[in-house]
């Protein structure tokens, strides 16, 4: 019987070693040896004060697995928090790095492995910030994916002020980070195109054509989410500056396309944050609407 | 020297155009909304054969599964799946759920193990068909566990999606997009809401 004490803390030391590390209670994991998040710790980013400040989930992530976009492609499910803040406290949607695709069986991933950072800008009431310290408490839900898939909730907190190392560890990661954003798409040497939207049968096929000096070095497109749209990710094509996005709407037929599209563009190994409008006003569903933007 | 760069340039253009043809074909394969529903024969925990010739003149759901998969896990343990089972059953519609996870792959569950954990979890289908070659998950395009499909009395696919908007299963008003295209199939009006994104795992193709 003592022989397998060694054994068994053997293989639960890791696991206790990662929640040491990230100080987080990993409430859900299944009962498996191994946890896909060797790290995760909710870290000041930057106080803002008197604006929104940035908070970041910083991820590290087991060899192998990987964690998903906020489209996270044909399956998977895109990380989420539930916030508690002090009253009047708004938090942001979750901003992502530029994810890597993936394509298995025809199913598209897009995905993020190693080390991920997640950024989110909370906003202060318009009283302006309390007296004395404040804290965000968040509930960060995820899937992660190897061969197999795993749920899982974690709990965080920052604390308000930060003290000035950790500040400076935020601040530090933050820049360090900061070219696995999307750039604006004003850095890319891309300029205005045009859109267009052409009923298939099933589907919206949007082409959205890209100029400039640097169109042809567009070589990818991950739309975001387009709500009331199922984005045909496999069909999803950006090459000789034009992207097609492929749309299946949930409501058949007879809708309309989306007002807007967005996503990021890959040129020349970056990513750059794309919003393109799609006119309505000479919409004729079965032909085409034509909008151009910048 | 010429003759053999002359037969590898004709070889490599074969290849690359029955690769465009089978991609071409791959693509084909998965039906839209509307389209008739891909014939299948497949056989159930129990051995026997179902074939969707069988339900003729049946709505029909087609259930894709695999209880390695967390949101499938979820979907039953929390009641939403067999509770939407048994809704449909009650309305006369036949449930199926389509397992295409390959025997090589660790979510793989044997036929006992199957019945039993779905038995545990209060499944309300017809049957639970194997599908272990993916065949008929690739001819239907399923991409998650679970994935629903629903075939209409005639035949076609009238709703292809998730079973409802409620990724988190913390959504207090939830819509399940199944019992809302049933309901409509039976009522003789057309599915409002006939695609939508289905969430959870990867189907695990051979």
């Amino acid at each position: 019987m003592k022989k397998r004490w060694p054994v068994l803390i053997s293989l639960l030391f890791p696991l206790i070693l990662a929640q040491g590390a990230s100080g987080a209670l990993l409430k859900s994991v299944p009962s498996r040896l191994e946890s896909p998040l060797k790290k995760i710790a909710l870290l000041v980013l930057d106080t803002g004060n008197p604006g929104p400040v940035k908070v970041g989930f910083h991820i590290e992530l087991a060899a192998g697995w990987n964690l998903y976009w906020v489209n996270p492609g044909d399956s998977g499910l895109a990380p989420n928090a539930r916030w508690t803040l002090p009253p009047g406290f708004k938090a942001g949607p979750l901003r992502h790095p530029v994810p890597t695709k993936s394509v298995v069986d025809g199913l598209v991933s897009l995905k993020h492995s190693g080390q991920v950072l997640l950024v989110c800008e909370i906003t202060p009431p318009t009283t302006g910030w309390p007296e004395g310290p404040w804290q965000a408490v968040a509930v960060f839900e995820w899937m992660a994916c190897r061969e197999s898939c795993i749920t899982g909730e974690t709990s965080l907190k920052a604390v308000f002020p930060p003290n000035h190392a950790s500040l400076s560890e935020g601040r530090s990661l933050l820049e360090g980070f900061a070219l696995r954003f999307p750039r604006p798409l004003s850095e890319s040497g891309l300029a205005s195109g045009s859109v267009r939207a052409e009923w298939t049968g099933s589907a919206w096929r949007l082409e959205i054509d890209l100029a400039g000096p640097r169109a042809a070095e567009a070589g990818d497109f991950f739309s975001y989410p387009v709500e009331g749209f199922v984005v045909d990710n496999s069909r999803v094509a950006c090459r000789g500056g034009k992207i097609v996005l492929p749309l299946i709407p949930f409501r058949g037929p007879g809708a309309p396309p989306p007002s807007s599209v967005g996503g990021v563009l890959i040129a020349a190994g970056a990513g750059y944050e794309i919003s393109v409008p799609v006119a309505s006003n000479s919409f004729n569903h079965r032909i085409m609407s034509i909008a151009s933007w910048r | 020297m010429t003759k053999t760069l002359f037969l590898k340039a004709v070889l490599f253009s074969l290849a690359v155009a029955a690769a465009g043809i089978l991609a071409a074909a791959t693509e084909q394969t998965a039906p839209a909304v509307g389209d008739l529903a891909p014939a299948f024969k497949l056989k159930c925990l129990s051995g026997h054969d179902h074939a969707l010739a069988d339900f003729k003149g049946k709505i029909v759901v087609l259930e894709w599964t695999n209880p390695g998969c967390p949101v499938v896990q979820r979907h039953y343990r929390e009641g939403l799946m067999p509770a939407t089972q048994k809704a449909a059953r009650e309305k006369g519609v036949v449930w199926l759920a389509v397992n295409s996870t390959n025997p090589g792959h660790s979510n793989y569950r044997e036929t006992e193990e199957l019945k039993k954990t779905y038995t545990e979890w209060q499944a309300a289908y017809a049957a639970q068909l194997v599908d272990a070659d993916g065949t008929t998950g690739h001819a239907y395009g399923a991409k998650t566990t679970p994935h629903i499909i629903i075939i209409d009395a005639q035949g076609k696919i009238a709703y292809n999606g998730a079973i409802d908007d409620d990724t988190s299963g913390r959504k207090a008003d939830r819509t399940n997009y199944v019992l809302a295209a049933i309901d409509a199939l039976l009522a003789g009006k057309p599915v409002a809401v006939s695609t939508t994104q289905p969430y959870g795992c990867s189907v695990k193709y051979k």
